[in-house]
Parts: C-alpha cells; structure tokens; sequence
C-alpha cells in the first residue's frame, strides 16, 4: 500500500459496511449498515463521494443491478472490495490496534 | 400540488438542457472543421516532407560522389581542383537549407493535434454527461407528482456524481420504505435533510477542488517570478 492510499476513518467504515452486507452492498445499505452499527448520521452523499473515491483508487469495484419500480425505475449499483480495498483495510486497523496497544485492546486483524 | 407550476419548471428545464445540447452540436461542428483543416495541413506538411526526403537522397549521392573525388584531390589538375572543391562548398550550403527546411516543417505538427484531439475528447465527454443527465431527468419528469420532486431536480442540478443516478434511486428507495414506516412527514423530512447534506458536501468538494486548483497556479505564478 502507497504512502497515499492510507484510509480515513470513513472510508473504514465504508468498507467493513460493505463487507458486512456481504452481497447485498449498495450505497443505501452501506449507509444504513454505518448508521445502524455506529449510530452516526450519515448522509448518502457522503457514502457515494467515498464510495466514488475509493472506486478511482481501485479499492472497490461497482455493478449495475436491476431497475426497480420503488426506485423510480433506477438501477442500484452493488459494490464489492478489491484484494487491494482488503489489505488497505487490513493495514489500516491493525495500525489503528498497534496505536492501542496497552489502552484499548483490539484483537489483531488477519 | 401544483402541477401546473411544476409542469412550467419541467419545461423550463428541458429548454436548458436543450439549449446545452445544441451548443454542444455546434461546439462539436466547429472542432470538426478545425480537424479538417489540421488534417489538410498535415498533408501538405507530409508532401513537403517527402519532397525534403527526395532531396536529402539526392543530396546524400552528391555528397558521396564528391567525397571521393575529395580524397585524390592532390593528385587533380588545379581546374579540376577548384570545381570540386566549389561543388564541395555549394553542397555544404545545401545541407544547411535542408537542415533549415526540415527543423521549420516539423513546428507545429504534434502541438496543434494535441490540443485539437484533447478538446474533441472533451466534448465527447460532455455529449455523454449530458445525455446521462438527460435520461435522468426524463426519469425524474416521468414522476412529476412525486412528493419528492423539487429535491430530486435539485439533486439532479447540483450532484454531478458518476454514481448520481443510483443514489437518487437509493433516496427514493428508503424513502417510501420511510413513508410506510414513519408517515409521509417524517420520511419528507428525512429526504429534505439527506437532500441538503448530500448537497452541500457535493458543493463543497468543488470548492476544495477550486482552492487546489488556485493554490497551484498561485505556485506556479510565484515560482515563475522568481
């Protein structure tokens, strides 16, 4: 991982909502997935500019879906990690839990 | 609901995108003239080209000729001597021109295409963006007595995002999830409140945008003064 691809706080969150949705991973589930775990209000413009992000640094790769009547017949668009969104992500909270170490003990991400 | 004002809006609206489109046809026109003529251009430079290459071949045989009249040049009578040593000096000269000739056709040739072919992506470009914009838009008159209405245009106006399209089928998704769940007011409240945070979260990554760009030529301006 480059200097520069080193994860915010948000786009953590954004990709462990999407690996807990596991399939099912479009902009509003990852919005309601962040907001049900974390009890943060989150917009769904924030979602997508991070999403939009990480998609142009190849972290997550995107899929059209079906269109559906309740979504005005718009199409979602499911989202996926990349081998290189897992190990940003990997590198990243096992930073986050060496910086703990000895305050908040966080179990070792594998 | 007032349909009529919102039909009014609607119009209005379509006039805007139609009035883009149309200047993008004309833009779009104008480029393809200038790639006529830039490829006109470029025929002629390419002729001149291979008309310089006859020349240097020429020039090249000439040379080789009198280079080996050049080496017994001791043992020739002095006529002979002044004519090849002239021929020489003549040769010479014609080099330079070639030289000259050359170095003047190739200004010009890869510059002026770049440019051009960078503006002819652009506009291709933007002919997409707005044929997108412009199916979305169909999509949004399409539910004109949508109680979400004035804040999907607006959403659709403001949010340029490539994924701009889904989200708005996201926030009309959970919307009605909303509105089945908590009532018509609480979900409008909820859409108005996601409306306006998306907005200006949008907005202000074109400001960020801005500043970086203006930081850079600030850079730019100061190092070129020192």
């Amino acid at each position: 991982m480059g200097k520069r691809d080193h994860l915010g706080e948000f786009e953590q969150l954004v990709l462990l909502a999407i690996l807990r949705t596991r399939g099912d991973a479009y902009g509003m589930m990852i919005r309601r997935e962040i907001e049900k775990r974390t009890g943060r209000n989150t917009s769904i413009g924030a979602v997508y500019l991070t999403l939009e992000r990480m998609e142009q640094k190849g972290l997550v790769s995107s899929d059209l879906g079906e269109a559906t009547p309740e979504r005005g017949g718009r199409a979602k668009r499911f989202f996926t990690i990349n081998p290189a969104g897992r190990q940003a992500l990997r590198e990243s909270l096992n930073a986050v839990r060496k910086m703990a170490e000895g305050h908040f003990p966080i179990p070792e991400v594998v | 609901m007032n349909l009529k004002r919102r039909e009014m809006v609607a119009r209005l609206i379509l006039k805007l995108l139609v009035w883009r489109a149309n200047f993008l046809g004309l833009a779009a026109q104008f480029v393809g003239k200038l790639l006529d003529c830039r490829m006109a251009f470029l025929d002629r430079k390419t002729r001149k080209l291979n008309e310089l290459g006859k020349s240097a071949d020429s020039w090249r045989k000439r040379w080789d000729s009198i280079a080996t009249q050049f080496k017994t040049l001791e043992h020739e009578a002095e006529p002979r001597k002044q004519l090849v040593l002239a021929a020489r000096a003549a040769l010479i000269k014609e080099q330079k021109q070639i030289q000259i000739a050359a170095s003047r056709l190739k200004i010009g040739i890869y510059w002026g295409s770049g440019i051009l072919t960078y503006t002819a992506e652009s506009l291709k470009e933007s002919y997409f963006s707005t044929k997108k914009s412009g199916d979305s838009l169909c999509t949004i008159l399409s539910r004109i007595d949508s109680a979400t209405f004035y804040w999907d245009l607006l959403l659709w106006f403001l949010v340029p995002g490539v994924h701009s399209e889904e989200m708005l089928g996201d926030l009309n998704e959970e919307y009605l999830l909303r509105a089945s769940d908590q009532g018509e007011a609480s979900a409008k409240a909820w859409y108005q409140h996601q409306a306006v945070t998306t907005i200006m979260q949008y907005l202000w990554k074109r400001v960020e945008r801005i500043a970086t760009i203006a930081t850079l030529i600030d850079l730019v301006e100061r190092w070129l003064k020192k």
